[in-house]
């Protein structure tokens, strides 16, 4: 029924060449146009997954608390000492110029010069206390001598002035919405202003800048995101190249390149049509649909070139091709785009976004290249001495010894080969780690300028960005009550002595400390004090903006600041509170994670962990139940899904070894690895199938696969493989990784289909 | 950590939330946290003769141990709470502890039983007339008042014979029957002082914000034998406003501990300073070895390496 179906397409797209042609003409102009509209766009709340426990709490008091979209700038003195006018003056510049800067929740911006730092000196009468920088400051001398006694007092050195005296700090959290305009913040455009208004401008020989936080990675990401165009016209030449290596005709070269930038052009045009908008992650994919379409052009072509080298006219040629062609092309295609589908399951808005926008590129491709490319390709004349030029394809002198593959000596060793491959890999996979494995921005490189920034941040201060905080949710007016307060305090004890905290704080640890304030500062006094009225005096001076506790105190964070946000960090924190906080909770108190940049990279880590297995097993499912209605058998299914899930053990094995952890970034390359991997088996085997159900034997069924479609899975498989190779010189880290990964796919699973499947085959077809 | 005690090669100091943490000084500084019977916070240890430990802290807890620290009892919890903040052993059998609002407990069976005391000895001159002015309409009211008066007993040293005694508003107080009665000096720092210790010449007297005096011993005998005598002190020139902790001494080296990231020692009668850590504030320090102190603080132990 199925070739019934495909005969019908193939005479009705034949007969309307002309009209075909001008339709795809006609959209691709239109969709062109769309594409020309489409923004970068990279939304903090994107990269979260929102439905998520954790998240829930997190959105759920972000407004109390402050999210984790903040930003932190230090302005370092090189002379080591902050206490001189200039640095001081440089101080107040950056603040003023982050406080205009639109996008800044200005209520936010602090650091030594905000009113709201204020330093508490206990004396016999009592408390004094004022500005650290005092109104009248004139930043003299003498100003400063005070400032610094006010700095000492005020508690902040390690917060707000490093532990060093070198740096001081200035810090602000992001709107969500720019009050002005109503339209969300644009990270990437606010991280160019900081970059131009603070650091280019500010930034001299005396003092650097280093700025630090969600919204400055995106944009240095997303800077980094640009030479992505670079290695993207670096991969175009390559394959040109390479095609016409292949195909020793310039025509037959641009036409499957103008067939693949076209489905790019559709696709980035739908996007924008749809309403997405690209992110640093997405922008890769372009990319990643050229080059699947560069493949299934170059079969086809390669058809197309065979048929005509054999006498066909190109428009007989072409339709042949397209017969022959388009079942396997549209099913291995459908498996693309399933297998993109599939990761739809991870919660997390880029990935998504990733998979929807994968998914509609390779759907793209079933028209481009399996529909126009024949159609185009119709009308080439081919030159009288093709023939002689297609005949000097060099891959040929493979093809007697990848039969013998087929030899009933050596397909057993071979697939013991690749059972051993497989059990090495599984033994190594079950190693690979979940998230972040290195300290630092994970998407930069540990030398980017951002991540040099960061170590320097958290080496200097006490804090960082590392936060995970712990919400006490309890009854209002909860922080009166000793028995309240006694557990929260015991809480944050017991997880600030887990490995990985540095340092925490809570409404009870600033309490204690403001006890010990009213006790004339003596340390023995640094307790939670026993009746409520000396407790709500203490409490009753830490103001709801500090985010130490809500407004009417029914919510109090534990703040935990990491030494980094490694996964086995995040974990193990995580892992404690979970296991021990029911001994704390009591009717009135319960704890919830989390919230602060790290709980965020918790909920991210789980996130992905979850999906891990079932997104496999959906790729899985649809690669099998796509192949068994094609090949309508269980056999040929088999012999296409073993090379191919022993080649995702050894991917997994491959990031155990290289230090790179499951992540947002990897993880998808993990389906979109199978998806794609699939073609080249199906290629091979649909055209063995046929000549099998002929009476063919394997052999002969092999033989006359690899001469009909050998070369061109061979070649893709290099072609593409080269193609993402080039990421591994990119400025970004997740990109590098993604390269690896992408081309080790590419490269093995293409050696799996022309090896391990013609084993298995003869396993399964053991007598033909 | 807010008071530390040597006994042998183990540093034992009290801590938060009824810890006390031990260090072997002979295992590479290995710190032990060990749990005791109680949850509330520890503000003193001490070593008795008979190498029995004591440690008091809030919620009016005694607790003792016989093994070098490494088990506890809870041996006395005041009815009443209240707050303690130092103990001391004149002997075996004979305890006294002291905290807020002039807590005083004192034992005569090695800790078995506290009995609470009331001393107007501690009060300043204007103070006593007052109650014995009391005491004469009503023997109740007189009780009452006393035990609501008392200033906050921050400190108690044992030096030779006498006892002393430092804490809130200014008081300095001697005793030489062992706490039996106490003799207020006329001093002329109003604020809290939180530690007194003695070298041969004198006493240093320790203080809020900076507050550093030195009273030589002949000022303390003219004072002991005459209640009214001004005693002569003399104000030693402290840098940094810092409540100042502690006064740690050993063989005539004193290291000067506050709430201050910083440590200073005495030099002549001069204040230099040690070194400057960039951990949190330091509680109290115990000189090891004339060579090492051991400071003690929000940060648990520092070791500090110093030349005499």
């Amino acid at each position: 029924m199925l070739s019934k179906l495909v005969d019908f397409l193939q005479k009705w797209i034949f007969a309307n060449r002309v009209l075909i042609i001008a339709v795809f003409t006609v959209l691709t102009f239109l969709l062109g146009y769309f594409a020309s509209q489409i923004k970068l766009d990279a939304a903090f709340t994107k990269n979260i997954p929102l439905e998520h426990p954790y998240m829930q709490t997190y959105l759920e008091y972000a407004d109390d608390f402050g999210g984790a979209n903040n930003i932190l700038i230090s302005v370092c003195d090189a002379s080591g000492d902050l206490y001189n006018p200039e640095f001081f003056d440089k101080l107040k510049k950056v603040h003023d110029q982050l406080f205009f800067i639109s996008g800044v929740d200005r209520s936010t911006v602090k650091s030594l010069f905000s009113p709201a730092v204020r330093y508490t000196e206990i004396v016999e009468e009592g408390f004094i206390g004022g500005p650290v920088i005092p109104a009248d400051y004139a930043n003299t001398k003498s100003d400063l001598a005070k400032v610094r006694r006010n700095i000492e007092k005020s508690g902040q050195v390690g917060r707000l002035v490093s532990g060093d005296y070198a740096c001081a700090m200035v810090t602000a959290q992001l709107l969500d919405v720019d009050p002005t305009t109503k339209k969300p913040i644009d990270t990437i455009n606010f991280a160019k202003t900081l970059e131009q208004e603070l650091r280019q401008k500010l930034q001299t020989e005396q003092h650097s800048i280093h700025i630090i936080g969600f919204a400055k990675m995106v944009g240095d990401v997303a800077a980094g995101a640009k030479n992505v165009l670079m290695f993207f016209v670096v991969a175009m030449v390559i394959t040109c190249v390479l095609v016409y290596l292949f195909c020793h005709s310039i025509l037959l070269t641009a036409l499957p390149i103008l067939c693949s930038v076209i489905a790019m052009v559709w696709k980035i045009g739908l996007l924008s049509l749809l309403g997405f908008g690209l992110d640093p992650m997405s922008i890769l994919l372009p990319f990643l649909i050229f080059a699947i379409g560069v493949s299934h052009g170059v079969q086809m072509i390669n058809s197309i070139g065979k048929r005509v080298a054999s006498g066909a006219g190109a428009k007989i040629a072409s339709k042949k091709s397209f017969k022959a062609l388009f079942l396997p092309g549209f099913v291995a295609l459908l498996s693309d785009c399933i297998g993109f589908i599939t990761i739809l399951s991870i919660d997390i808005g880029i990935i998504q976004e990733l998979a929807i926008a994968a998914s509609i590129g390779v759907g793209v491709i079933i028209l481009t290249n399996l529909i126009l490319l024949p159609l185009l390709v119709s009308y080439i004349h081919f030159p009288h001495d093709y023939e002689s030029r297609i005949e000097s394809s060099k891959m040929a002198v493979l093809w007697p010894s990848l039969v013998k593959i087929t030899e009933r000596k050596f397909a057993p060793a071979l697939v013991l080969v690749m059972l051993a491959l497989f059990a090495f890999g599984w033994t190594y996979s079950a190693n690979m780690k979940i998230g972040d494995l290195h300290a630092g921005a994970p998407a930069l490189h540990e030398d980017s300028t951002y991540n040099q920034d960061t170590f320097l941040i958290t080496e200097k201060y006490e804090i960082g960005v590392d936060i995970l905080s712990v919400i006490a949710e309890t009854v209002p007016d909860a922080c009166t009550e000793f028995e309240i307060m006694k557990q929260i305090d015991d809480f944050q004890f017991r997880l600030a002595n887990v490995e990985g905290v540095q340092s925490s704080i809570s409404l009870t640890s600033v309490t204690k400390t403001i006890t010990a304030g009213y006790n004339e500062g003596n340390p023995k006094w640094r307790v939670l004090p026993k009746d409520t009225a000396s407790m709500a005096q203490s409490v009753a001076r830490v103001p709801t903006s500090s985010g130490l506790l809500n407004t009417d105190c029914s919510a109090m964070p534990i703040l935990l600041f990491l030494q980094d946000h490694k996964a086995e960090t995040i974990e193990r924190v995580i892992d404690v509170v979970k296991a021990e906080k029911s001994n704390y909770e009591t009717d009135k108190l319960k704890f919830k994670l989390a919230l602060g940049p790290a709980g965020v990279m918790g909920a991210t880590n789980e996130a992905v962990a979850q999906a891990q297995i079932p997104m496999m097993i959906y790729v899985y499912l649809a690669v099998f139940i796509l192949c068994l209605l094609s090949f309508k058998s269980l056999r040929a299914t088999l012999a296409v899904i073993i090379p191919l899930f022993v080649v995702s053990t050894l991917a997994q094995a491959l990031m155990t070894k290289l230090d790179i952890g499951l992540t947002v970034y990897t993880l998808p390359v993990i389906a979109l690895g199978v998806g794609i991997g699939v073609d080249y088996g199906i290629y091979i085997l649909s055209n063995m199938m046929g000549k099998l159900k002929q009476g063919m034997k394997l052999s002969e069924a092999y033989r006359q696969a690899l001469i009909e479609r050998g070369s061109a899975v061979i070649f893709t498989g290099i072609t593409l493989a080269i193609g993402v190779s080039t990421w591994v010189f990119s400025d970004l880290k997740f990109q590098l990784d993604m390269g690896i990964l992408l081309t080790f796919m590419f490269l093995v699973n293409m050696l799996g289909a022309i090896f391990f499947l013609p084993a298995i085959c003869r396993l399964f077809w053991w007598r033909r | 950590m807010l008071d530390v005690v040597q006994h042998n090669h183990y540093l034992l100091a009290a801590a938060e939330r009824g810890y006390v943490a031990k260090l072997n000084i002979q295992e590479n500084d290995k710190v032990t946290l060990v749990k005791t019977p109680t949850d509330a916070m520890l503000t003193a240890i001490t070593l008795a003769k008979d190498d029995t430990l004591w440690a008091v802290g809030h919620e009016g807890v005694v607790l003792r141990s016989v093994d070098s620290g490494n088990s506890w009892q809870l041996v006395y919890q005041h009815p009443n709470g209240g707050v303690l903040f130092d103990v001391q052993f004149i002997n075996e059998q004979h305890g006294v502890a002291i905290g807020a609002y002039g807590l005083f407990l004192r034992t005569m069976d090695g800790g078995k039983t506290w009995q609470q005391e009331f001393h107007d000895g501690l009060l300043p001159p204007e103070d006593r007339e007052y109650l014995q002015a009391l005491r004469a309409q009503s023997e109740e009211d007189y009780q009452f008042e006393l035990a609501s008066i008392l200033p906050h007993l921050n400190r108690i040293t044992l030096v030779e014979d006498k006892l002393f005694v430092v804490g809130e508003l200014g008081l300095l107080a001697v005793s030489t029957d062992s706490g039996k009665s106490w003799h207020r000096l006329n001093f002329s720092y109003q604020g809290s002082l939180y530690d007194v210790t003695a070298t041969r010449q004198g006493i240093w007297v320790s203080g809020m914000r900076g507050n550093l005096y030195y009273i030589e011993q002949q000022q303390l005998t003219k004072a002991t034998s005459d209640p009214a005598a001004r005693i002569k002190d003399k104000k030693i020139n402290f840098p940094e406003p810092v409540n100042i902790n502690t006064i740690a001494c050993n063989q005539g080296a004193c290291l000067l501990i506050g709430n201050s990231q910083t440590v200073w020692k005495l030099d002549n009668s001069e204040v230099i300073v040690v070194d400057k850590f960039k951990s949190k504030s330091f509680v109290s320090a115990l000189i090891v070895d004339n060579k090492f102190a051991y400071l003690v603080g929000e940060n648990g132990f520092q070791k500090l390496q110093y030349a005499n």
